[in-house]
């Protein structure tokens, strides 16, 4: 049977879509046997995030192994199987007036199983914190087919080996997740969010720096680039109860808007955002509210990294004062190298996601050009004791780039870990750091 | 197994007097919150040297798993006994009792050394003895030939805790104090004229360590008590027996409390006796417990505890220092917390307090008196350091038998001290003194150590408080 | 131990620095569990390099080692089975670097936990998990048992606080897991090391998340008239949006304790004493704290006592801190449990603990963490008395039952150890146990880190009269 996906320009062989864990470990004894390369596809969202796979014997699709299997408001925790999308159950905690702290990019495809293995977290890691805070507990299905379970459904667990998180953000060759349990926050009072497009990088940074080192407890810290944001989103939250219309034109080009984003007490949120705006009295700030607010973060994650597409996508993760210098770097790379770069710099974790693109087609666009701009810009995200990966426009680089850069001597333990769960392997092989 | 006969066949192994300990020692369950409060074990990270550690090999000893002997005597004898450890338990352990246990059933079975008998059996209870023989020492040294041994590294080589005994004091002190009180005419019989006859009668207890190395501590402790309208008796005592104590000797502690109370004779015609010694005084008023099996004098030693006071303890009760009225408003230090003198000006003096195990909490419990009458002097401002309440690390001669954790312990005190900028240490005890000396010397730290007794003369006599003055004279080397 | 390898031990720390006397070794043989079981030897080490070099020696003789910090653990973790070497890590330390602009501090991992946060107290900085020991236990022991506090309801557990390690192997093999930035490449591994019990590997240097100490804290306590009372208060607070930083709770036993030795005023005939902390901005936390008071008389409870200074939140406070010391007056000893269970179901949980102290005729006295279910019943005994500590054993284990079936786990933070290796298969199929067992074959393949710790049982179990380790030993000459 053969399929009409292709992943980075590969057919798979066969496709499965399992709808329950017993399918599941039968297919995956079936690859084991034939030493099958297995994919785990979610919503495909992330395919871009490492190389290329060799082969793609089989497509294993989590999408029959959907819904949230317990809600729990009281004691606030919430279980989901991998293929349910990140949307559907942040809208089952809101349903119970909860909040599932999950804000990864395309929250509509992307699922529970995929933000889980990717730890893709967006904008308001900086209040949620990572997923590898979240996820109380998993249940997993191993290369051999056997159904295991780390963790549970409590904060305070240290019953074994922290197996948990070793399979958050593990890229799926450890097991295949099918079941994740997550810790769930009380819904807040009241949120808000400050826009303020201000000069320059360095105020930008400046004024981070500050707030990092205030009282305050931002639920989003971001630095972005303008056309990070729909250009009709000024004019469009300026429609929504609470939104108000920027005066002055929306920020140019390389200027960066400053976003802060506080929840709580709606005193406590007031004093927040007063005291970012305040801090900057040139500027004309805009506050967002309430549904205002929320819209702005879905905005956010609507721009997250794309697979595909003419951009090519770099996520680093560097201390959280050289975050805007990364910004600066890139702009400087772009600069020199006749490329556009749209930034969005997660400031208070350190997380930097870079859009890279030619601009009308201007100066030389062979993928040599395009790696020597990746390895550049890794080299400056290592400098900076940092690393750096590619999370879109995969197809814009040669065959066999570096998509993940070096992990150091710990991967000499990942390797034999890897070995140990996937001794045949078949769970996305070479998907991950290293090759494991 | 029942337990009865477990229990009572571990227990024959054990020395008599275990028995009485050790149901109160298996109250410990090893929890390990003595650990950050032992200054020995902060300075080693043992856990022989820790109250949890100790414990568990007395417990060992009574149930048969391990025994009284040289290999178990080391975790003894590294006990400074300020009962920190006790203090933050909760089950409120005695370790210094348990360890006063062990080094008494030590001594019955291995003896003790001949210079630990011959000192707390002879010459202790004998103070004409002591004051001759000290004399002598400090002859010698005046003779220049022991410091001549030690720079050339001769003494170091012959014993190291002789060369740190020799560390515990610059030079000599010349007269002892009670020499020098006996020609200002104080003993015994009262002095001066008619208008001081009605005056109260204060019994001054003569502290060894103020005695034999520093006696201008005590003039200045006379003077005061003089100065707060007082007549002074010297007593005729003998040493207080703390040490003895301290090291096991129950016995000779016992005598020398007997001796003691023998010399005082009857109490009434003093209204208090002071000490400017915390040791002494916190020893005395644990004479109770200590003769509380001896009928005959077991009620005097309970008088002599309710007479006793320590020096800022009395000095508050009778209101304080007072102020000469020209330098300022009289303040009564009673109750007079955190009012520093003036403003911090080149004349004032930033002073910290290090409170003697034997003042504090887990003894006497004198800490706020020390501190009210520090806040209320005339050109210093006080700052409390960080853990001012914990042990020095001398402890008597612990300091000078185990240089090495003594130094380490003292190390990280006179860094707070420091850390508060203070450049007079003050203190209530002499052997803290000589330890304070010579740790701030170690660090070199450009501190004085002063008693309060010193503080509180200059303050009578109108002199304001500031460096260079060369009174003080502890100067460790 | 053989004279060959005491020398080599010395030539690497220093000739005082290894103990190896049977006296010594006694006052190793413990923590703060209820077995013993005697070392072949303890080394004080005080760098990286020396423990690389201590671990190398051993594995070239096939030799099993514990690390040890404070030797506080309570499920007996620190305890050296098979004839291990035990490296005590407490003079390693120091603080190699503050770093406030990036959030972070290098440690090394013998510091007090306690002294971590009073060194970063001056700089308006703290690291956030206090376990209850916070005085008296070090921060390799904090990892090794991902330990929690009353703090971790809002803030989290060790593992949410540590971003890097470095990790000695068995072996001598030197590895930094993780680094500095909260997402670092690759598996987590060091997310996998915190709470491995030094099954793993010895751990030397901490990278940690530090906070910025919050600006206001304001406390509460409310006493209930029943443990249900005192969860509804807490589901309460939770529906209402308001997320505490502390909820600590005391049971009725406890607080006629705390009564006896403290007197704190607590109602005797209370059931539960639930104290509340907030912290994080000033604004708004008044209405806060207001808000918990109306949530409290709601749910029908009679009292609730707010702390309007420092003064007053001590005295809040005063009894639950006091807790421990006053119910070691019950008895001689008593013996920590620590099962969790969902948060809704702790009266029940309770009371069921309640039913097994009667079946074992044990006084047991709780008190929990009624935020995250994590509940601690003191269990009484005396320690002189074999079958009374037999008793308490067992009955321990009943309540770890009673938490698993409750849909909780069996240890919220005092970790495996030995103490509850039989436990495990409450919560863990045999499948689940063998892929944890991967996990220690790729870092330990040899089996010497910490044998008979969190996952195997040893051949030499530890007795309670240290018989099977004196056993072990008997095969090894005295003397070094």
């Amino acid at each position: 049977m053969s399929s009409e996906i292709t992943i980075r320009g590969l057919s798979p062989l066969t496709e499965s879509c399992p709808a329950d864990e017993a399918q599941l470990a039968e297919l995956l004894t079936l690859a084991g046997a034939g030493g099958a390369a297995c994919y785990i596809a979610g919503g495909l969202t992330k395919q871009d995030w490492g190389p290329a796979p060799a082969r793609i014997d089989r497509l294993v699709s989590t999408a029959g192994l959907s819904g949230c299997s317990d809600v729990d408001p009281d004691n606030l925790t919430l279980s989901a199987a991998p293929g349910t999308t990140v949307a559907e159950a942040r809208e089952r905690a809101h349903a119970v007036d909860r909040i599932l702290p999950l804000d990864p990019g395309h929250p509509g495809r992307a699922t529970i199983g995929g933000v889980v293995a990717t730890g893709d977290q967006g904008a308001r890691a900086a209040g949620y914190g990572g997923l590898r805070d979240l996820v109380l507990g998993v249940r997993a299905t191993l290369a051999d087919g056997s159904a295991v379970k780390f963790g549970g459904r409590t904060m305070k667990n240290v019953t074994g080996y922290d197996m948990t998180k070793l399979f958050v953000g593990s890229f799926g060759i450890l097991g295949v997740i099918t079941e994740a349990t997550f810790r769930l926050l009380p819904r807040f009072d009241s949120q808000a969010v400050a826009i303020l497009p201000l000069p320059s990088l360095d105020e930008a940074k400046a004024s981070v720096a500050r707030i990092i080192a205030s009282y305050l407890q931002p639920l989003a810290l971001e630095v972005i680039s303008a056309d990070a944001l729909p250009p009709d989103f000024a004019s469009s939250t300026a429609k929504l109860p609470g939104g108000r219309a920027a005066t002055g034109a929306p920020a140019a080009g390389g200027r960066p808007l400053l976003l802060a984003g506080f929840s709580g007490h709606r005193a406590a949120v007031d004093r927040s955002i007063k005291e970012v705006t305040e801090a900057h009295p040139g500027v004309a700030a805009q506050v967002l509210r309430d549904d205002a607010a929320e819209t702005l973060y879905e905005h956010l994650a609507a721009s997250g990294p794309e697979a595909g597409g003419d951009r090519l996508g770099l996520r680093a993760s560097v201390p959280i004062s050289r975050a805007l210098d990364m910004v600066a770097a890139a702009q400087t790379c772009a600069a020199s190298n006749g490329l556009s770069v749209g930034f969005r710099a997660g400031a208070a974790r350190g997380r930097v996601d870079l859009l890279l693109a030619t601009r009308d087609g201007s100066g030389p666009n062979t993928d040599a050009w395009f790696a020597s701009v990746l390895s550049h810009m890794r080299a400056q995200a290592v400098s900076m004791g940092g690393s750096l990966f590619v999370t879109g426009g995969a197809a814009l680089l040669p065959g066999g780039y570096d998509a993940w850069g070096d992990v150091g001597p710990s991967l000499a333990i990942m390797k034999r870990i890897k070995e140990r769960f996937d001794p045949t392997g078949i769970l996305n092989p070479g998907r991950f750091v290293g090759g494991i | 197994m029942s337990s009865g006969t477990t229990r009572g066949a571990a227990r024959k192994a054990a020395p008599e007097e275990f028995q009485a300990l050790y149901d109160h020692v298996v109250t410990c369950g090893k929890c390990g919150f003595c650990q950050p409060t032992c200054p020995i074990f902060r300075a080693t990270g043992r856990e022989a040297n820790v109250a949890r550690g100790k414990v568990v090999l007395y417990r060992n000893i009574v149930e048969g798993r391990t025994e009284i002997g040289p290999d178990t005597k080391d975790a003894f004898a590294n006990c400074l006994l300020c009962r920190a450890c006790t203090e933050s338990c909760f089950s409120a352990v005695k370790t210094d009792q348990v360890v006063i246990s062990f080094r008494h059933a030590y001594a019955e079975r291995f003896g003790r050394g001949p210079l630990q008998r011959a000192v707390f059996r002879y010459l202790l209870p004998h103070p004409r003895l002591m004051r001759g023989l000290v004399s002598s020492i400090w002859a010698l040294r005046r003779t220049g030939l022991p410091d001549l041994a030690r720079r050339l590294g001769l003494v170091g080589l012959l014993n190291p805790k002789l060369e740190r005994a020799m560390q515990l004091r610059e030079g000599t002190p010349g007269p002892l104090l009670s020499s020098r009180l006996k020609r200002r005419g104080h003993q015994a019989a009262s002095n001066g004229g008619a208008q001081r006859a009605a005056a109260p009668l204060v019994g001054y207890w003569m502290s060894c360590g103020y005695n034999y190395v520093l006696p201008e501590v005590g003039v200045a402790t006379v003077n005061v008590l003089e100065g707060l309208g007082r007549r002074v008796e010297v007593l005729d005592n003998c040493c207080c027996g703390m040490a003895a104590y301290g090291y096991g000797d129950i016995e000779s502690a016992k005598e020398l409390a007997r001796e003691n109370l023998r010399r005082l004779g009857d109490l009434d015609r003093l209204e208090v006796i002071v000490s400017e010694c915390g040791s002494c005084s916190g020893h005395l008023k644990e004479y109770a417990e200590l003769l509380a099996d001896d009928p005959e004098w077991a009620g005097k030693a309970l008088a002599l505890g309710k007479k006793m006071r320590s020096f800022s303890e009395f000095v508050q009760e009778c209101g304080g220092i007072p102020v000469d009225a020209a330098a300022g408003a009289p303040k009564g230090a009673a109750g007079a917390e955190g009012a520093a003198a003036g403003s911090l000006s080149d004349e004032t003096t930033v002073i910290t307090y290090h409170e003697p195990c034997h003042m504090g909490r887990r003894y006497q419990n004198v800490t706020t008196q020390p501190r009210q009458i520090l806040r209320s002097l005339d050109g210093y401002e006080f700052r409390e350091a960080a853990e001012s309440d914990s042990c020095c690390g001398a402890a008597g001669t612990y300091g000078v038998l185990h240089p090495e954790t003594s130094a380490a312990i003292i190390d990280r005190k006179t860094g707070f001290i420091k850390d508060t900028g203070a450049t007079v240490v003050a203190t209530e005890c002499p052997s803290c003194m000589m330890q304070l000396a010579f740790g701030l010397k170690q660090a070199g730290i450009d501190a004085e150590v002063v008693n309060i007794s010193q503080l509180c003369d200059e303050q009578l006599r109108g002199s304001r408080g500031g460096r260079g003055r060369s009174r003080r004279a502890v100067k460790g080397s | 131990m053989t004279r060959t390898l005491g020398e080599r031990l010395r030539a690497i720390v220093g000739q005082k620095n290894v103990l190896d006397k049977l006296v010594e070794l006694q006052t190793y043989e413990y923590d703060a569990y209820l077995e013993r079981s005697v070392p072949r030897a303890v080394v004080f080490v005080e760098t990286t390099e020396q423990v690389s070099r201590v671990l190398k020696i051993l594995a070239d003789e096939g030799i099993p080692f514990v690390p040890r910090g404070c030797g506080t653990n309570l499920s007996g973790g620190s305890l050296a089975l098979d004839g291990a070497v035990v490296l005590e890590m407490g003079r390693m330390n120091k603080v190699l670097e503050i770093d406030i602009p990036n959030q972070h501090m290098t440690v090394q991992v013998g510091i007090f936990n306690l002294d971590i946060s009073t060194i970063l107290s001056p700089l308006g900085y703290y690291y956030a998990p206090d376990p209850a020991s916070q005085k008296a236990c070090s921060l390799g022991g904090n990892i090794a048992e991902n330990a929690g506090g009353p703090h971790c309801f809002k803030y989290g557990v060790t593992s949410n606080h540590v971003l890097g390690v470095e990790v000695v192997l068995a072996g001598g093999e030197i590895v930094w897991l993780g680094g500095k930035n909260a997402d670092p490449l690759g598996l987590d591994l060091t997310g996998t090391f915190v709470g491995s019990e030094g099954t793993l590997g010895i751990a030397t240097t901490a990278i940690l998340r530090i906070l910025r100490k919050p600006e206001a804290v304001k406390t509460l306590l409310a006493v209930c008239d029943s443990l249900e009372d005192g969860g509804n208060v807490v589901s309460a607070i939770v529906a209402a949006g308001l997320m505490p930083a502390t909820l600590e709770m005391v049971d009725n036993r406890t607080i006629n304790a705390i009564e006896d030795s403290m007197a704190c005023g607590f109602p005797r005939e209370a059931a539960a004493v639930l104290l509340i902390e907030l912290d994080g901005l000033r604004d708004g936390m008044e209405e806060m704290a207001e808000a918990i008071t109306s949530l409290c008389k709601a749910s029908g409870v009679p009292e609730v006592r707010v702390a309007k200074d420092e003064d007053e939140r001590q005295a809040l406070w005063r009894g639950r801190k006091g807790a421990f010391g006053s119910i070691s007056r019950l008895a001689p000893n008593y013996m920590v449990a620590d099962g969790t269970v969902p948060r809704t179901k702790l009266p029940e949980a309770l009371r069921r603990v309640g039913e097994i102290g009667c079946r074992y005729d044990i006084r047991i006295a709780s008190v929990f963490h009624a935020g995250d279910g994590n509940l601690h019943p003191l269990l009484l005994f005396d320690s002189r008395d074999p079958a009374d500590r037999e008793k308490v054993m067992a009955a321990g284990m009943e309540v770890l039952r009673v938490c698993a079936e409750l849909g909780g786990t069996v240890s919220g933070e005092h970790g495996i150890g030995v103490e509850k290796l039989a436990a495990l298969p409450l919560v863990f199929t045999d499948d689940d146990l063998r892929a944890q067992g991967l996990v220690k074959e790729a870092f330990d393949p040899k089996g010497l880190a910490n044998p008979g710790k969190l996952l195997q049982r040893t051949g030499n179990g530890a007795g309670a009269d240290g018989s099977a380790a004196q056993a072990a030993r008997a095969e090894v000459p005295a003397g070094v």
